[in-house]
């Protein structure tokens, strides 16, 4: 899909517009149960298992959000949980209030989540 | 203190630890972190609540005796405490929270989310090119712009240029203003000069700049001299050496991070299969501390633990001292080096490298292809 979407936009002579970027999946994993995630202001919702990060269920229902590292450590990515849980896929750990801001890229969903997104 | 050669790219495969041992000082790296983590509390964010008090004392009182400057006590005085209270502000407060270091006391006003600097550069920017770039890719060559920030040529597997001939004049030039230069850093007008983006999105950011360089200079060259009347031009003056004195005070600090002997320099393709001890190594490796007191790390924002800071960025910085001896032990007990040494000597040694590497050479030392036990240059004779 990102070959795609960079050929085409080559081809229109905007290739510098398009931002793409590869990853390897960086955190050791602590998976658990997952949930349902709803991303509240685009109206869009996905299955989330409990060991893959929120940032890319989010991208692969088509929510489009800034990020960067995808590691944990440039806070690029964080976004606002209105409800449900969270856990922490470098330690294990579960939290999440609401309103608590995320890194959506080292969490995965402990059950049913919706975010601000 | 450290005894690696000078001035060379590792070759993670020849070095000699083995991949258990890597996975274990990752696995050290990782409970440390961990600790402070869980441990993590009311005494921190004391911490942080009293460093911003005493900065916004620092500031205010330092803009109130500034406006009787017309007696030169009261400058001295004025400029020194407003200097202070930039370089706490832009070094201990906001780099740090910027980095979300205190994102988990989720106190709004002390969030990486909506802290906005006391320097030229809009937070936003800043975010992209610093935590993200420079902390993701820390000295991977064509990567990490940090590697001489674009401007200079610090580290000899950068091709030499006749321009850099002028480097020790022109980094002499970039610490009394280096607000500006991190201000215009993340349009990456290099990149669009060589046609790898264009200039367009290169002038949208510098719009960004723009208004936050403007709003930057209104308040410290013209509001509070205009507020002082008859002191206009003392006060004028005295934010100006202010923010001087910020600018080259940061410069020294932050050079002293990444470009002293021993630091080394990385290739895409050692990046490209790190696991996560292989990342804390190169974090490690790429970086250098500088020894000193209480007051000191202070003033530095805690970069003087530079190391720490890179294998954990996101740790509260008033932890950084606490665990550095603990991160010490785990690079004797794994035998990696551990760069530090006292301010004068490292930054001795950033500016021989600065003078050294404006000419020619020294040829780089073995790049990834190194064969098994081949000694590293020493290349700065």
């Amino acid at each position: 899909m990102l070959h795609d979407a960079e050929r085409h936009w080559r081809a229109a002579g905007l290739a510098d517009r398009l931002h793409v970027e590869h990853f390897r999946p960086a955190v050791a994993s602590y998976g658990g149960v997952g949930g349902r995630a709803r991303f509240a202001k685009s109206g869009r919702e996905a299955d989330a298992d409990g060991g893959t990060p929120l940032l890319l269920v989010g991208e692969a229902a088509g929510v489009l959000r800034p990020s960067g590292c995808r590691m944990g450590i440039c806070y690029s990515c964080v976004a606002r949980l209105t409800s449900g849980r969270v856990r922490d896929l470098r330690t294990g750990r579960e939290h999440g209030e609401e309103g608590e801001l995320i890194q959506t890229c080292v969490s995965a969903a402990a059950g049913a989540v919706e975010f601000d997104l | 203190m450290t005894t690696a050669p000078d001035l060379r790219t590792t070759d993670l495969r020849t070095t000699d630890l083995s991949k258990t041992d890597i996975d274990d000082f990752g696995h050290e790296l990782d409970r440390v972190r961990e600790e402070v983590i869980a441990s993590r509390g009311e005494d921190d964010a004391r911490y942080i609540r009293r460093v911003i008090a005493l900065q916004r004392g620092l500031d205010a009182g330092g803009r109130l005796v500034l406006f009787a400057s017309l007696l030169p006590p009261a400058w001295l005085l004025g400029t020194a405490a407003l200097a202070t209270s930039k370089i706490l502000e832009n070094m201990e407060i906001g780099h740090n929270v910027l980095h979300g270091q205190w994102d988990w006391m989720r106190d709004p006003k002390i969030h990486s989310t909506t802290w906005e600097l006391d320097s030229a550069v809009p937070a936003e920017q800043w975010k992209h090119s610093h935590n993200y770039v420079h902390h993701t890719f820390t000295n991977v060559l064509g990567k990490d712009r940090d590697i001489g920030y674009s401007l200079l040529r610090v580290s000899p597997e950068q091709p030499w240029h006749p321009v850099y001939l002028a480097q020790p004049l022109y980094n002499a030039v970039l610490a009394t203003m280096f607000e500006y230069g991190i201000a215009i850093y993340d349009a990456e007008l290099e990149r669009a000069w060589r046609g790898e983006k264009t200039w367009s999105t290169a002038l949208a950011r510098l719009r960004g700049v723009w208004r936050k360089v403007r709003r930057q200079v209104v308040k410290d060259y013209v509001a509070f001299p205009l507020l002082a009347g008859p002191a206009f031009v003392p006060v004028l003056l005295g934010n100006l050496t202010a923010n001087v004195v910020r600018n080259v005070w940061a410069h020294t600090i932050i050079f002293c991070g990444h470009f002293p002997d021993g630091v080394e320099v990385f290739t895409e393709e050692q990046m490209a299969a790190e696991t996560r001890g292989e990342w804390y190594r190169r974090q490690l490796l790429g970086s250098a501390n500088i020894d000193g007191g209480p007051l000191f790390h202070l003033l530095t924002g805690n970069l003087s633990h530079q190391i720490e800071h890179h294998l954990f960025p996101d740790l509260p910085s008033n932890r950084y001292r606490q665990i550095a001896p603990r991160v010490r032990d785990l690079c004797e007990r794994f035998d990696l080096p551990y760069n530090t040494g006292p301010l004068l000597r490292q930054t001795a040694s950033v500016w021989r490298r600065v003078f050294r590497l404006a000419l020619p050479g020294p040829r780089p030392g073995p790049a990834s292809v190194a064969s098994p036990g081949s000694e590293p240059l020493s290349a700065v004779a």
